[in-house]
């Protein structure tokens, strides 16, 4: 299958340091279709017929995009006219983008079937199988060290990233490789070739990260996040 | 930078009682419900329909997914607090403690299992979506958890909401560390074994493991403070 390149309105997750909203406990129950979708897709990683949850996250920040640039699909149902999506809303959005994009379904038959016509047999399956090729090659020799102080890149490619906005050029320390992992980046654009990485656990101070910002209290407090050696450069 | 968060606070949510669940056709609280309930349901009509998997599978699914609860983390913290071998074996290798324990971490690629002492707090968020060990705790996160408010505020100032928003209070002197998943781990924080605990029983011990203690927004329950 043809990868997946990003849309022009895809939108990395924003962080918003300054944001002092209540954090509610109140125990949601989870409605019927979102325990629907998320088992289904589940059931469909653990078949082995949707190959990761990374085009399904990428997926998501495009309907976050979308919902920013006051893009509306054309499919936009009058409850989203005026709001965001809900967390399972933009589940269903996501997995119906991936799912088209595989092959599964098409965006006319998933109109057809919302509008109920009954004449339309059923679709045969048009799925095609994503298996990329592993470059297992180009970052086979970890570079990095525990101890190693290292900086986070400061421009983010186009596209679905797993580094958080919050770290770009930030520096930290190597605490220890975690293993290899297939590229997220790659995976969420379904390339036909993905490359094998080197992921880290680095170490932050929170007085590094947010300066004057930093509560009084957290000056000693850490930040541990994994990031990807291609995101890393060593400083001396 | 905007105060229209990308993720809401508050997912959509109704009070369903198991019998419901059982039945064929899920009566919906209000048209946006409905609406999503019809798309959802012409998705996998239309997978099924292509031999993806069966009704009955999807079904299984829910089931098996309903049925993973904190319960299973708990006993990986209990059995750590009265077993030190195993807890050693459960912070070098995560799944692999768990396969001992015959608890299945299915999805989770890596699990890294963390113990706060009297020097570190651990505490645990997403910032990028809502990764979470879902095999261990439960297929729900919290919706706190999902929320843009606890993304945000908790890699800023940790102390600050664990104690305004949780109740929770880390002495100054013990480290809180932050961990953010952004990759293929996924994290589980051993609580610290309450006082008062000597001797107890695994499964007493369970009783005083909570969801949120193994988060790491809140320690676990003691003697005192747990539900008889």
């Amino acid at each position: 299958m043809n990868d997946i390149p990003p849309k022009p309105y895809h939108q990395h997750i924003p962080h918003d340091p300054e944001d002092q909203s209540p954090i509610s406990q109140a125990e949601e129950d989870i409605s019927f279709f979102e325990k629907q979708i998320i088992s289904l897709h589940n059931l469909m990683r653990a078949k082995k017929q949707l190959p990761s949850f990374d085009a399904v996250r990428r997926a998501a920040e495009e309907v976050d995009g979308l919902f920013a640039a006051q893009e509306f699909p054309v499919d936009l149902p009058a409850c989203l006219q005026g709001r965001w999506p809900e967390y399972g809303e933009r589940r269903v959005l996501a997995v119906e983008t991936v799912l088209c994009e595989l092959g599964y379904l098409s965006k006319a038959d998933l109109r057809a079937a919302l509008a109920e016509s009954t004449d339309r047999p059923a679709p045969p399956s048009a799925a095609t199988p994503y298996a990329p090729v592993v470059d297992a090659a180009t970052y086979c020799e970890p570079r990095y060290f525990p101890g190693t102080v290292v900086q986070v890149a400061a421009h983010p490619p186009a596209g679905h990233i797993r580094t958080p906005v919050y770290l770009l050029g930030k520096t930290g320390v190597i605490v220890r490789l975690q293993g290899m992992f297939l590229s997220p980046e790659d995976l969420a654009h379904f390339k036909s070739s993905v490359v094998q990485l080197p992921l880290y656990l680095v170490e932050f101070a929170m007085a590094d990260v947010w300066g004057d910002r930093c509560p009084p209290k957290s000056l000693k407090d850490k930040l541990r996040v994994e990031i990807y050696e291609p995101w890393l450069l060593p400083l001396d | 930078m905007s105060n229209v968060q990308a993720q809401n606070h508050y997912p959509f949510y109704r009070a369903v009682d198991a019998s419901q669940e059982s039945e064929h056709s899920h009566e919906a609280i209000n048209d946006d419900e409905a609406y999503w309930a019809q798309r959802t349901r012409v998705i996998q009509k239309l997978l099924e329909a292509q031999g993806c998997f069966t009704a009955a599978e999807v079904r299984q699914e829910i089931e098996r997914e309903d049925s993973v609860t904190p319960m299973l983390g708990a006993r990986l913290v209990a059995r750590a607090w009265v077993d030190p071998a195993f807890k050693q074996r459960l912070l070098a290798d995560g799944k692999a403690a768990c396969q001992e324990m015959a608890i299945d971490t299915v999805e989770i690629k890596r699990l890294e299992v963390v113990e706060n002492t009297a020097a570190v707090h651990h505490v645990v968020v997403c910032t990028l979506c809502s990764c979470y060990p879902r095999a261990i705790l439960g297929y729900h996160p919290p919706s706190w958890y999902k929320s843009a408010a606890y993304r945000n505020r908790v890699v800023v100032d940790p102390r600050g909401v664990l104690a305004e928003e949780f109740g929770t209070s880390i002495a100054d002197e013990v480290e809180i560390r932050v961990m953010d998943s952004t990759a293929d781990t996924r994290y589980l924080v051993i609580p610290v074994r309450p006082q008062g605990t000597e001797g107890w029983s695994q499964e007493d011990l369970i009783k005083l493991v909570t969801r949120d203690s193994m988060i790491g927004v809140a320690v676990a329950e003691t003697p005192e403070t747990a539900p008889s």
